[in-house]
């Protein structure tokens, strides 16, 4: 206990900067998967086969993208994206540049985990916005979200904690982050009390989420 | 049937100016085809304003097929249909919608949104529309029975009063015509009864024309003007019903027969 202590009065400037590194890139995972994830993830349900807007060049394109994105070993990803990173920032060094490929894997992360809560709701759903006389966007935004909602959370709680763990990746394009410093001041220097606490302060962390996100996707469900 | 203006809602799609004497539901040479499957075959049939019509048949008699064309969610193979005098095969996917708002349905599942409140279910319809009327639905909900239940979630209420409650969504909109699919199949015998009896009394209170898709003869018996009894996608026969007579044994339509006229 004291060794930690020690640990937090020697380092603990540097934890605090490791950790705003980490909520920075894991936020701007979260905010690409809501504001393009959820859409994607919608856009593929839309257009399956015997969907309600059935396209197959639109689907195939963004199974594509979901499918490719998420088999790509992450590290390999990153320094495959690069090129674009450097083309859209001018650098590919520091945390917002690092959080461009998390970005784009979240994205693809949310999309599928949002096409499978809405084929699993119940067809009814469909069928009442249909037979009312709903448009696609009336029927996306006042039933299929409305009863896909707890899910939706509690999916986005899950891929919040994978974010998290990609995000320690990133060291290698300079992300910064807690992952980052407890391997580089701890397990390169050998200080292994400061790269446990960095791993239990990470772990406190993804707890903490995951209860935030159980609690309000149950409150959310009412069925 | 009736002179009756058609109740508001019916009236916002701009192309139809339905005559006040065509009938609710005209089917003229309907045939519906899946590939090689005939769903139905050539079906003609008049449904009246006002009317409580059956459709009966087992499984596989067309049934589904005809509610999906009633609703206008499906258009025909062969033959015409008319809903309030428009066909809606010659209708853009805009006019289609509109024309949808002025029929109301009611499922065998009850298709309510569980993360909705009664009230805000009832409302759906209406928001679809971007209309706003709570006194209607204050009204609705006194007419359905459920004055307390208004801020109350689905799971808390009984089969039965979740019907209620989808019969007065279907209400909300004031609707021409309302479509039952099976509305009584998954509640018990007195709760049926009390559900009959509330369609009924939607029928007298606004003047819609209802039509009841069942398997269950008691069900058609119960609240059916007239009952078009279906096999294999054909139109048997259309049986006016006589509601002092009770069942009998024999074939499904020698049943209805009996069941309905005698």
């Amino acid at each position: 206990m004291n060794e930690i202590l020690d640990v937090f009065a020697e380092s603990g400037d540097k934890i605090v900067e490791a950790l705003v590194e980490t909520g920075y890139m894991v936020l701007a995972a979260i905010v690409a998967a809501v504001l393009l994830g959820l859409p994607l993830g919608t856009l593929i349900f839309l257009t399956r086969r015997g969907g309600l807007v059935e396209n197959r060049p639109v689907w195939i394109a963004a199974e594509l993208y979901v499918t490719i994105v998420r088999s790509f070993p992450f590290l390999l990803f990153v320094v495959f994206m690069i090129p674009v990173t450097r083309m859209v920032f001018g650098t590919t060094f520091g945390t917002t540049a690092a959080s461009f490929p998390l970005a784009f894997v979240a994205i693809a992360i949310y999309a599928r985990l949002v096409e499978q809560i809405l084929l699993e709701l119940p067809s009814g759903i469909l069928t009442a916005a249909r037979s009312m006389g709903a448009n696609i966007w009336q029927t996306v935004t006042k039933f299929l979200y409305v009863e896909a909602r707890s899910g939706l959370v509690y999916a986005l709680t899950s891929a919040t904690i994978s974010f998290v763990s990609y995000s320690t990746v990133l060291g290698v394009v300079g992300g910064g982050g807690i992952g980052d410093f407890a391997l580089r001041y701890g397990y390169q220097e050998y200080q292994f009390t400061l790269m446990y606490t960095a791993i239990v302060l990470t772990i406190a962390a993804v707890l903490v989420l995951q209860t935030a996100g159980h609690l309000i996707s149950r409150a959310l469900d009412k069925r | 049937m009736s002179d009756r203006p058609a109740p508001p809602g019916t009236s916002s799609a701009d192309e139809r100016a339905p005559a006040a004497s065509s009938p609710a539901v005209d089917l003229r040479g309907v045939t519906k085809r899946f590939g090689s499957v005939t769903a139905l075959d050539d079906v003609t049939l008049a449904i009246e304003r006002q009317e409580i019509f059956g459709v009966l048949g087992e499984s596989g008699a067309g049934k589904s097929t005809l509610l999906e064309l009633l609703g206008a969610l499906a258009h025909p193979t062969d033959g015409t249909v008319l809903l309030d005098g428009v066909d809606p095969s010659t209708l853009s996917p805009r006019q289609l919608n509109r024309l949808r708002h002025g029929i109301g349905t009611v499922f065998q599942g009850f298709n309510l949104l569980g993360n909705r409140t009664v009230r805000q279910n009832m409302e759906l319809p209406l928001t679809i529309q971007r209309r706003s009327d709570p006194e209607l639905l204050a009204s609705l909900l006194a007419f359905v029975g459920l004055e307390h239940r208004g801020d109350h979630y689905p799971a808390q209420l009984s089969g039965g009063e979740k019907q209620r409650v989808a019969i007065a969504r279907a209400l909300a909109t004031r609707p021409s015509v309302l479509l039952a699919d099976e509305p009584t199949s998954a509640l018990d015998t007195s709760t049926t009864a009390d559900i009959l009896t509330l369609l009924r009394s939607a029928r007298d209170e606004y003047g819609t024309t209802i039509v009841v898709v069942t398997h269950e003869l008691d069900v058609a018996k119960a609240i059916c003007d007239r009952a078009a009894v279906f096999e294999r996608g054909r139109l048997r026969e259309t049986l006016t019903v006589n509601s002092r007579r009770r069942d009998a044994d024999g074939s499904y339509l020698e049943h209805a027969r009996k069941a309905l006229t005698e």
